[in-house]
């Protein structure tokens, strides 16, 4: 069965209703399997990984510069699906560094659904949180709060153009690969640094 | 007749520049502000309401205002480091709320790029308010009063994050001080004494480079050559960039309304103006992030502390202080 992923999904702006509507859908996979969250996964090391937790934004940008932020959240049951009535120029990991200096802190972007860092500017791009099992040693909780758009250290990425989106009706987010590039010996990132560049863009390339 | 004289020149003075303010919100020489500042009246109110409101922390016991103080130039005194919520001491020094509209960095290290954002870090930090925006909208909606007030301000009575931070932005962006003698002598509206004259002199010879005219900051960050804290470990800007450059690079302070904002320094490490002389003139550790304009420390004689505080002085705004649309709000009583 495939994984139901909400998605909470606000547009900023009017639609015009010249354009088809467009249908997409997300799905979240383990070695082509539907990723569950709260369930193990073996990693190509032999270790196990559980997810509780993920959360991400995507930034959808209209061909008129507008631009749709939605974000996903991995646990709740709802909608997989969502449609947009104008053609999509460009599909983004993140929130732009706009948003970040000068946020509008309406819909997607609510500091109450968690992903907003309080004690600095920025969204959190990217919320995974979850276990390790590595042989020989308890569990292990990790929580990686990805995010970051200023010196230096940039998780705002770019993921697909147009033509490729446009011949889309879904997008595969591909967790095996992502989740065997982490290194789990860092069991927190909680803030902007360069391995929360890494994690993002690892992420990044798993979303096709 | 003497007394006559003077009394009817401080009573122009007064009226003068109150007047002058209250018509343009600033003087002429002030820069253009890089923030709106907001002209509801409903929704500055309602920002005031929400600043003195202890309903913003967790267990209703601290508010905005009890580290910003209007008495002290919104900053608090007689103590280094903030209080916070169930008597726990923060690791920084309040600063003073003022003249934001010209800012685009807050906070002692600049983390928060927007004065919109910069209320959730004191709510959600768990030894400052330690609530969280959610808990904060639970109350404001459960409340008729402050229903009425967002529809007075945005016709609106379902209060969300934006419009909660909206106001409190409003009233903030409001917080002006330029009525002090520094401003009337600026408006002819007063002459600067001898010594606060030399005083002056020695500030542009000495401190304009940081501490920039009229808003007397250059809103930047440098390394004014203090000691780190052994025990608060704190290296300012560079917490937040990682860039070795900005190591114990802080926040330049306005040096408007220093006689109400003591302690001074990020960590409020000095009670008086005499000791900030000290340390600019014999106590600037010198590192490769030091303000170039610090490298030697500052040459002054006693006499010429003296005359330059004398012109700090000058900066003090009271009528800032006693502005009673900053007060706490009756109706909060």
């Amino acid at each position: 069965m495939i994984e139901k992923i909400i998605i909470i999904a606000f547009l900023l702006f009017p639609a015009k209703a010249s354009y088809a509507q467009q249908l997409l859908q997300l799905n979240a996979t383990f070695a082509n399997h539907n990723l569950e969250l709260n369930q193990k996964y073996a990693l190509i090391n032999g270790d196990t990984v559980v997810i509780d937790q993920c959360k991400f934004y995507l930034t959808f940008v209209k061909q008129n510069k507008e631009k749709t932020i939605l974000l996903i959240n991995l646990s709740e049951p709802a909608s997989k699906q969502f449609h947009f009535n104008e053609k999509i120029n460009q599909l983004f990991f993140g929130v732009d560094s706009l948003q970040n200096v000068s946020p509008n802190f309406e819909a997607a972007l609510d500091p109450i659904f968690g992903m907003y860092w309080t004690w600095q500017s920025g969204f959190i791009n990217l919320k995974l949180e979850g276990f390790i099992l590595q042989k020989g040693s308890p569990a292990k909780h990790f929580q990686y709060h990805i995010g970051g758009f200023e010196n230096g250290l940039n998780t705002f990425l770019p993921l697909l153009l147009m033509e490729d989106l446009t011949s889309k009706s879904t997008l595969q987010i591909s967790f095996d690969s992502f989740l065997n590039q982490i290194n789990y010996d860092k069991l927190n990132i909680m803030s902007p640094q360069a391995d929360a560049v890494q994690m993002a863009k690892a992420f990044a390339n798993a979303i096709k | 007749m003497k007394k006559g004289l003077l009394l009817i020149a401080l009573f122009t003075l007064v009226f003068g520049l109150s007047a002058y303010i209250a018509d343009k919100k600033f003087p002429s020489y002030f820069p253009t502000p890089i923030l709106e500042i907001e002209n509801n009246a409903d929704k500055i109110e309602l920002g005031r309401l929400l600043f003195y409101d202890v309903r913003l922390s967790a267990n209703n016991t601290i508010s905005c205002a009890s580290c910003h103080s209007p008495v002290n130039g919104f900053a608090h005194a007689d103590h280094a480091l903030s209080h916070g919520i169930n008597d726990s001491i923060l690791t920084r020094n309040a600063p003073a709320l003022f003249n934001l509209a010209w800012q685009k960095d807050f906070m002692w290290d600049g983390a928060i790029h927007s004065l919109l954002a910069q209320p959730l870090a004191p709510i959600s930090n768990s030894k400052e308010m330690g609530s969280n925006v959610t808990e904060v909208l639970q109350k404001l909606n459960a409340s008729a009063f402050y229903k009425k007030k967002f529809f007075n301000a945005y016709a609106d009575t379902n209060i969300t994050t934006q419009l909660f931070l909206e106001a409190l932005r409003g009233f903030q962006s409001n917080l002006i001080s330029a009525s002090s003698k520094y401003d009337s002598v600026r408006l002819n509206l007063s002459t600067f004494s001898n010594q606060e004259q030399k005083g002056y002199l020695l500030f542009k010879r000495n401190c304009k480079h940081c501490h920039t005219e009229p808003l007397f900051t250059n809103a930047g960050f440098a390394n004014n050559g203090l000691p780190i804290d052994t025990q608060l470990q704190d290296l300012g800007r560079y917490n937040f960039t990682h860039l070795a450059e900005d190591s114990m690079k802080f926040k330049v302070p306005s040096l408007r309304n220093l006689s109400y904002t003591f302690p001074y320094m990020h960590d409020g490490r000095f009670n008086t103006l005499n000791e900030v002389m000290n340390h600019y003139t014999k106590g600037i550790q010198k590192s490769k992030s030091l303000s170039p304009f610090l490298s030697d420390g500052l040459m002054l004689q006693s006499e010429e502390k003296v005359d330059l505080i004398a012109f700090l002085l000058t900066l003090n705004d009271r009528n800032f202080l006693r502005n009673k649309s900053y007060a706490f709000p009756n109706e909060l009583k």
